[in-house]
């Protein structure tokens, strides 16, 4: 301990950081500084920033040439681009229930055949429906098998 | 001469005015804490003075568009420890490559920097890394608590902490020696 009551450890501490903060710079570091920093406070852009507005002005001119030039390129793109899917669905689709009725009648058809054992009525024949030729030769068949 | 009227928030407002001569004040106020700071990390004088004058220019860029979200001198800290690190980088490569550059040895104002820079890292050399920061910025660079909180990214209470702890190793080796 000093005799003001502080420790040799604080003050030897007090004198290093005095000495430290006596520390300055060379006097030609700050007109160094300076004259950099004017060199690029009036400098217009820097190269990388140069490079970056150069390549954001391209692309934009190459966006402006594709949405200009384009369509003369292209003139059919236009059309086959117009022509809606929905509407072509849409002109199809009355079509579609006839022709399952059509085929539909046509499959049920066997189903209504009389069985061989029951006899062609005379009704039958009266509604204008043909006898099945074919039917009577298989009902000959059967009975010759009998 | 160091105009202290104004903040360095006004400082670096003008700044992205336009105005120039803010930065040279901006420059005048710091010029010194950052080429200390830098001779502490960097152990070289002249290491420092170019660290230092690289650390304003790319403040020019940075402090252009700065948006206050810290102070600006915590933005300055901590370009100034990055640059550091990149000259230690920098510097271990040529040393790698190359015969080690000493500064000139006539320079008696360079070597007394050096001298005192010898003496506040053989100080704190023994210290964590995050000890031997709030010591250099709270007692060596005689930043308030709030501003060395600020500086490190921390909270006040963690540089209290850790300030404790980084005098008690140091009055510890005091004594031991």
């Amino acid at each position: 301990m000093t005799e003001y009551g502080v420790s040799d450890f604080d003050a030897k501490l007090a004198a290093d950081v005095a000495a430290y903060q006596s520390l300055e710079p060379d006097a030609a570091l700050a007109a160094r500084i300076r004259a950099r920093a004017q060199q690029r406070l009036y400098q217009p852009l820097a190269p990388v920033w140069r490079a970056r507005v150069g390549l954001a002005l391209g692309l934009c001119l190459v966006a402006l040439l594709v949405v200009v030039l384009e369509p003369q390129l292209n003139p059919q793109a236009p059309q086959s681009v117009q022509l809606p899917v929905r509407q072509a669905v849409a002109v199809s689709l009355p079509a579609v229930p006839s022709t399952i009725r059509v085929e539909t009648g046509r499959l049920r058809a066997p189903a209504t055949i009389p069985s061989p054992t029951r006899p062609t009525s005379s009704s039958e024949l009266d509604d204008g429906i043909r006898p099945d030729t074919t039917t009577h030769r298989h009902q000959e068949t059967f009975d010759a098998h009998s | 001469m160091v105009d202290e009227s104004r903040s360095d928030t006004e400082l670096v407002k003008a700044f992205q005015r336009g105005d120039a001569r803010a930065f040279d004040q901006f420059v005048a106020r710091h010029q010194s804490r950052v080429f200390r700071l830098a001779l502490v990390w960097l152990y070289d004088a002249s290491m420092a003075a170019d660290a230092t004058q690289e650390v304003f220019l790319r403040a020019i860029t940075g402090l252009r568009t700065f948006l206050f979200a810290a102070e600006p001198f915590t933005w300055l800290y901590r370009t100034q420890r990055l640059v550091c690190h990149e000259f230690n980088r920098r510097r271990q490569h040529e040393t790698l490559a190359d015969e080690p550059q000493s500064t000139d040895p006539t320079a008696a104002d360079t070597l007394d920097a050096q001298r005192i820079a010898t003496t506040v890292r053989s100080l704190v050399a023994d210290l964590p890394e995050r000890q031997r920061e709030v010591v250099v910025l709270r007692i060596f660079e005689a930043l308030s608590v709030r501003d060395t909180a600020r500086a490190m990214g921390c909270r006040e209470g963690t540089v209290k902490a850790l300030l404790n702890k980084a005098k008690a190793s140091l009055r510890r080796r005091w004594e031991s020696t």
